[in-house]
């Protein structure tokens, strides 16, 4: 009786959905609503700024790749129905790692491998304690994580700022491959690797399963404790991913590299329409929202506008992401 | 929750003995707290002896009552669920104004200014309640763009300009330097607000309302509690003391500049998670939040009077927080296990 009904039902929405309703529906979908924004801000460039528009489109792409690979694993933990605030203090302490280790031996492979295990484990740690005490939201345990990493490396550098790093690290940043960004590429592997685990593999349904219906999600047999504790670490170990590309940008690590990081890569994954009460986002809008963010950036600065007040207009950005959210779910 | 099932306990039994009056002391969490606060000043007394004097006590308890009268705001949001990450930004946008306008138009009067720098606070706690409420946004991720659109303002109000203590008039600085009796004005408004916000949260319908909320939204909703309005209320009481800490902030420090008092929010709550407010929404005491001051401010005074430990203080803020919460884990945990005991026999 129900498949009947279930099935009559999907009949008529068949018949109902001619080609034109469906162009339509495309058109005004989220992610092209993005695009729309991406490139009102190239016309806006090219009339603002037109010589800035022709000689550096690239490197307006390469100024905000470095923050990029966060996005992927925060739209995991989004969707997992947390939230991770540590994430600008684990790539100030891999990065501190990293200068660290390269100052004692003078080791690359060394040096990135200790970065990368540095953040792996910061983000193990965020992602065991909130699993080891279920009723602790990640929201605390996040914010004494930023606090606590951040603390860390204050001790390590004090006022001391490390600036020795591989020579080829300034190649991450500022050279080209092919005609774009090496950075760029690197971007574009992630994001296929990323997609595929997140839209094609049982771990990424689990995250939707587990963001939807967490106890629903536990009793169907999926170890949440365990997807939880992967999804951070992953966090953990995008941030020192993260690390290197950031130094390849500016190679010198003081106390407060990355600080407000993690409110720029959330205000990308919500604008890029992940929902933050979990459950419910796609890859692809997070990426566009990655070249929104980086245009609108260079877009006040070469108009004028200082860096504080820069940080205003990327809040006002969350805050109507946010409104556009509840309005595409008809939340209100 | 200990406490509430100690307390109903020692009512029902009318044949009280020391032993069973001594066993609720000692499990009581802020007699804990109160402990910890004995030891670190023994501690800091043999580490340091200049800091247990009157002048030093007053100057510890004096710099750390404006992170106390924030976390009573904190607690109310705390208690409905939420969270306010905004309120650094907020009172330093309002005592930036205010001193702004102290050091261009020394004519106008103190009170005028503090009412303006709570009508300030009062508009950011209604923008924020609204998105809380009303559009139903995550708190965290709400109050963390007001932080930054605030501290924008901030910057943008200011033009970077920074108002040194020469610039203020002499009312408007001595009222942080001014005392009653000997206690620095700053700890007696803490005082004054810790016990008028004691009332309001024990002892009127609006308090009744914000821990109904907190501790199940749903059956506040059923019952006719106006859920809305009330957090509504609570983020606009959480601006309007932000507002008023920033015209005790900037009176204390006589300094004002868009970029001070950043991360004083985590401070804030770092003293209502050690407090014993849970983040989970429903419990939370003003006693708590009292000791955790005390304590907070022995901590941090501590820190700054041996040298070469100022730098670890980020690190020992995350410690505790998450250390506190831990705590608090255990303690309910803990109750829980022993009312389902009590329960059985």
């Amino acid at each position: 009786m129900t498949t009947e009904t279930v099935s009559k039902k999907y009949r008529f929405t068949v018949e109902k959905s001619n080609g034109k309703n469906e162009v339509l529906k495309f058109l005004i979908q989220w992610e092209m609503i993005l695009i729309y924004i991406f490139i009102t801000f190239n016309i806006l460039l090219y009339v603002l700024n037109g010589d800035m528009f022709t000689r550096s489109y690239m490197s307006i792409i390469q100024a905000g790749m470095d923050l990029s690979f966060m996005v992927f694993p925060m739209i995991f933990i989004l969707l997992l129905g947390d939230i991770d605030v540590s994430v600008g203090s684990i790539l100030a302490l891999s990065a501190m790692m990293l200068g660290l280790v390269y100052e004692a031996t003078g080791n690359t492979v060394l040096s990135i491998g200790a970065c990368l295990l540095t953040g792996a484990s910061a983000g193990f740690l965020n992602g065991f304690i909130i699993t080891r005490f279920k009723e602790i939201s990640a929201v605390i345990v996040t914010i004494a994580g930023m606090l606590f990493y951040r603390g860390v490396v204050k001790i390590v550098l004090d006022v001391r700022s490390l600036t020795a790093f591989p020579d080829w690290f300034g190649e991450l940043g500022y050279s080209n491959f092919w005609g774009l960004p090496i950075s760029l590429w690197v971007f574009a592997i992630f994001a296929l690797i990323f997609g595929l685990v997140l839209h094609k593999t049982s771990y990424g349904r689990q995250l939707y399963a587990v963001g939807k219906n967490k106890d629903g999600a536990y009793f169907s047999g999926i170890k949440v404790n365990k997807v939880k504790l992967i999804t951070f670490t992953l966090m953990g170990l995008m941030a020192a991913v993260s690390a290197i590309f950031y130094l390849g940008r500016s190679p010198s690590v003081v106390a407060n590299v990355g600080e407000g990081y993690e409110l720029r890569v959330i205000a990308i994954c919500v604008l890029g329409g992940v929902s933050t009460s979990g459950g419910k986002g796609k890859i692809i809008g997070p990426i566009i929202g990655v070249f929104i963010m980086s245009f609108l950036d260079k877009l006040m600065g070469y108009n004028g506008v200082q860096p504080a007040a820069r940080v205003m207009a990327v809040g006002i950005l969350l805050v109507v992401a946010l409104l556009a959210e509840k309005i595409k779910f008809k939340q209100i | 929750m200990s406490n509430q099932v100690e307390s109903m306990k020692s009512t029902s039994n009318p044949h009280l003995t020391i032993k069973d009056m001594l066993k609720s002391i000692v499990k009581n969490r802020s007699f804990g707290l109160m402990m910890a606060c004995v030891v670190l000043l023994i501690l800091a007394s043999q580490l340091t002896p200049q800091l247990l004097t009157v002048k030093s006590l007053n100057d510890m308890l004096k710099n750390n009552s404006i992170a106390g009268i924030l976390a009573i705001g904190m607690l109310m949001v705390l208690v409905t669920r939420g969270i306010d990450l905004s309120i650094a930004a907020t009172m330093v946008f309002s005592g930036l104004v205010i001193s702004m306008i102290n050091a261009d138009n020394p004519e106008v009067p103190i009170f005028a200014l503090v009412l303006l720098a709570i009508l300030i606070g009062t508009v950011i706690g209604i923008y924020n309640g609204l998105l809380v409420s009303k559009l139903k946004l995550l708190p965290i991720i709400a109050t963390l763009s007001t932080l930054y659109i605030v501290r924008g303002l901030a910057y943008v109000v200011s033009q970077s300009r920074w108002i040194v203590p020469a610039n203020y008039t002499n009312s408007y600085k001595s009222f942080a330097v001014g005392n009653l009796f000997g206690v620095n004005n700053l700890i007696i408004t803490g005082i004054i607000m810790f016990f008028i916000f004691y009332v309001i949260l024990t002892h009127l319908k609006f308090g009744r309302r914000i821990f109904a909320i907190g501790s199940s939204p749903d059956s506040a909703e059923v019952s006719g509690i106006k859920s809305d309005m009330v957090i509504i209320a609570v983020y606009a009481l959480m601006g309007a003391i932000a507002g008023f800490s920033g015209f005790l902030y900037t009176s204390n420090y006589a300094i004002a500049q868009s970029t001070m008092a950043m991360g004083m929010e985590m401070d804030v709550i770092a003293i209502c998670i050690l407090g014993g407010v849970s983040i989970n929404g429903g419990t939370g005491k003003i006693s708590g939040i009292i000791i955790a001051t005390v304590l907070f401010a022995i901590i941090s005074s501590f820190l700054s009077m041996l040298s070469g430990l100022s730098i670890w203080t980020d690190a020992i803020k995350g410690v505790i927080i998450i250390g506190a919460v831990i705590l608090n884990i255990y303690t309910s945990r803990s109750s829980k296990q022993r009312a389902l005991r009590e329960r059985n026999i």
